[in-house]
């Protein structure tokens, strides 16, 4: 008995180590400019022609009275956008879907928006009991395949999260069956995303993730083209980092930019360099940019300098700014505010907020904040100013829908948060974000734009 | 499949271990047995009950399903498949590796043994040591879930691509902490019972005289 016990352990160990993946250790990050243009060829040939600046924006979805959030886009290899956000009537319910849209880079004008996955087709696709929907992430390998990865949550809140992916082989137009990414060792739960992934010269993909359950820290997933998990390397541990940007510099090198989760007034964007294997090899630590526990993004320009968009405050989410380092992350220099809160009157801080005597004030953690009526005028200035010709008439519907996305009690507030950056293949660099978590917003600039910041 | 069959016989072994049904005639466990295996994979609005399991604990790991799966014929059979001493072994080992193994896994330290879980060569070789050990000691089912173990593995039958996933889940390594916990509380308490004892025997010995007390 003892014989063959020990005949048949060893022969299953045998097969299971013949079968066992070896990683590639020559993986390499593709460089970022190949990286998002994936077919097209190189950005600097295109981008050398341009000479106008030219600063756009645009609203993508076309709904009023839902709650947007969380933008990621990719550019496919015909040349259009595909943009994805989710959508319902709030955070975390029932009825949040992965919404989509294309834009068409001929007129220059996204396209009507559609639902790429519900809570039931998760649901059918997973065969397992699925409760909401969180952030996606698309983006497109070279061989012209889209990927989506998403969030669900089973049981719990969003600590109770897990990823997902499916893909489409014919730009957008059909996808697979959602698969599970199996991340965690309890119950799989606790990973989300929210960072550009990255492309590895072997063909493979690096998410960059986190973890917010016990912990909260930053972690990247080596992914194959199926979507099969090969290897997980954790960024760092603890308790204040998340949502890890990679930002690659040479083949085996990058710089990482993540949100600092502390307690308000403290938090400033975190940074850190790895190699291509994912090991850190600088440990985490502050920049001097202030951030509000709020998403950050980040991408490598022409002359090798970072771009990050960030929310630049100590507080809330009312100022979005682009940022540029020529040190990987070291020192940074504000070029632009692309939305900020109006200045609240009569003067900023004085005196308490209480309804009826200002129609805006300065609250004590010196946000902003709108009486409902003042703020409904402010607003609809903001929103001419940003919806773009496309959904422009969705205005008098959309002022009549000022709700809790937007005030609490008696006070309204702006917000503009979770940016999210590429560049596409025609050398121009394409932000997306939430506006007042009514809309997700699209700004598209050129290089020449950017040189008159720099 | 695997993850259709492994909830199967949980929820199956949830209803058969209840004391009602447990102590049914022989074929009336068996006809409980598949009424409850074919009603929990009833789709409901799209989704069988194994889908609600699935998505609260995921797929179990195979030593879990094996451990279910002899319990349940051990009941259908009424005669035990695997030793009862066999899977208390395993549980106990599952526990000791996971009072390490989870906080790490989930941020406690910058060490994440996780990650171990998808070049397993390390874990597989450990496999195949801790098997031979179990065998040498007379174990032999272990060697064989073991055995189970490593061909599910080969054969990537779970969701999960990582080896971690297939020898353990959550469910089995709680079991085996609670009874780790057990036994080094009543080994303490056991200690702390002995140097009493020991003052009792002193203070004998330091007083030969003193009357014996018969107990009656």
């Amino acid at each position: 008995m003892s014989r063959a016990s020990g005949l048949i352990v060893l022969l299953a160990t045998v097969v299971a180590w013949t079968i066992v993946p070896t990683p590639d250790t020559e993986r390499g990050f593709i460089p970022i400019k190949a990286m998002e243009a994936p077919l097209q060829g190189m950005v600097a040939e295109e981008t050398s022609t341009v000479s106008v600046p030219i600063i756009e924006n645009q609203f993508i979805s076309d709904t009023t009275d839902k709650y947007v959030h969380a933008a990621s886009v990719t550019e496919l290899q015909d040349g259009r956008l595909l943009a994805v956000w989710v959508s319902g009537t709030r955070e975390g319910a029932g009825d949040v879907v992965i919404a989509g849209a294309n834009y068409n880079p001929n007129s220059q004008l996204w396209e009507d928006n559609f639902n790429l996955v519900t809570l039931a087709s998760a649901r059918a696709d997973l065969g397992r009991f699925t409760r909401k929907l969180g952030n996606p992430v698309v983006t497109t390998l070279p061989n012209g395949r889209i990927m989506l990865f998403y969030v669900s949550v089973s049981i719990g809140g969003w600590a109770g999260s897990s990823i997902n992916v499916t893909y489409s082989d014919d730009q957008g137009m059909s996808w697979s069956r959602s698969q599970k990414i199996i991340t965690s060792p309890l119950f799989n739960i606790s990973t989300l995303v929210k960072g550009n992934p990255i492309l590895f010269a072997d063909g493979s993909i690096g998410l960059p993730v986190y973890h917010e359950f016990i912990g909260k820290f930053g972690e990247l997933l080596h992914i194959d083209n199926e979507g099969r998990l090969l290897e997980k390397i954790r960024l760092n541990y603890g308790k204040h980092s998340l949502q890890p940007v990679i930002i690659p510099r040479k083949s085996d090198e990058a710089t990482v930019l993540m949100r600092h989760a502390v307690k308000k007034g403290e938090g400033r964007v975190l940074l850190t360099q790895i190699d291509n294997a994912g090991n850190v090899w600088e440990p985490v630590r502050k920049t001097d940019i202030p951030n509000p526990n709020s998403a950050v993004t980040g991408i490598r320009i022409d002359d090798g300098s970072i771009l990050a968009v960030v929310n630049d405050l100590d507080v809330y989410r009312h100022r979005l700014s682009l940022y540029r380092s020529t040190d990987e992350g070291e020192n940074w220099t504000k070029l632009h505010s692309f939305d900020a809160s109006h200045e609240a009157d009569p003067e900023p801080g004085a005196g308490e907020c209480s309804k009826g005597h200002h129609r805006s004030c300065v609250n004590p953690l010196g946000l902003p904040i709108f009486e409902p009526s003042y703020f409904a005028k402010l607003l609809e200035s903001d929103f001419l100013a940003s919806a773009g010709e496309k959904r422009v008439h969705l205005l008098d519907d959309y002022l009549t829908k000022i709700d809790k996305r937007h005030c609490k009690k008696y006070w309204c507030r702006f917000k503009y948060d979770y940016p999210y950056i590429i560049r596409s293949s025609d050398g121009n660099f394409h932000l997306l974000y939430s506006w007042n978590k009514s809309f997700i917003k699209h700004v598209s600039f050129n290089q020449a734009w950017l040189e008159t910041l720099i | 499949m695997y993850c259709v069959v492994a909830s199967t016989a949980i929820l199956l072994a949830a209803v058969i271990y209840l004391p009602a049904v447990k102590t049914l005639a022989l074929h009336w466990r068996w006809a409980i047995a598949i009424a409850v295996a074919i009603i929990v994979n009833i789709p409901i609005q799209g989704l069988a009950i194994t889908g609600y399991l699935r998505g609260a604990i995921g797929d179990p790991s195979v030593t879990s399903t094996i451990i279910v799966f002899s319990l349940i014929a051990a009941h259908l059979a009424n005669k035990p498949f695997i030793d009862k001493s066999c899977i208390h072994l395993l549980c106990l080992s599952i526990g000791a590796v996971a009072i390490l193994f989870y906080p790490m896994a989930l941020g406690a330290t910058s060490v994440d043994p996780y990650w171990l879980g998808y070049q397993p060569q390390v874990l597989i070789v450990a496999t195949l040591i801790y098997s031979f050990g179990a065998i040498i000691v007379g174990h032999y089912p272990i060697a064989l879930i073991m055995t189970g173990v490593l061909i599910v593995y080969s054969l990537r039958l779970l969701e999960s691509q990582n080896y971690w996933d297939y020898f353990m889940d959550p469910i089995i390594a709680g079991y085996g902490v609670f009874h780790l916990l057990k036994h080094a509380f009543r080994l303490s308490i056991h200690r702390a019972k002995k140097p009493h004892e020991c003052d009792e025997k002193t203070t004998v010995h330091s007083n030969p005289k003193a009357p014996i007390k018969h107990f009656n």
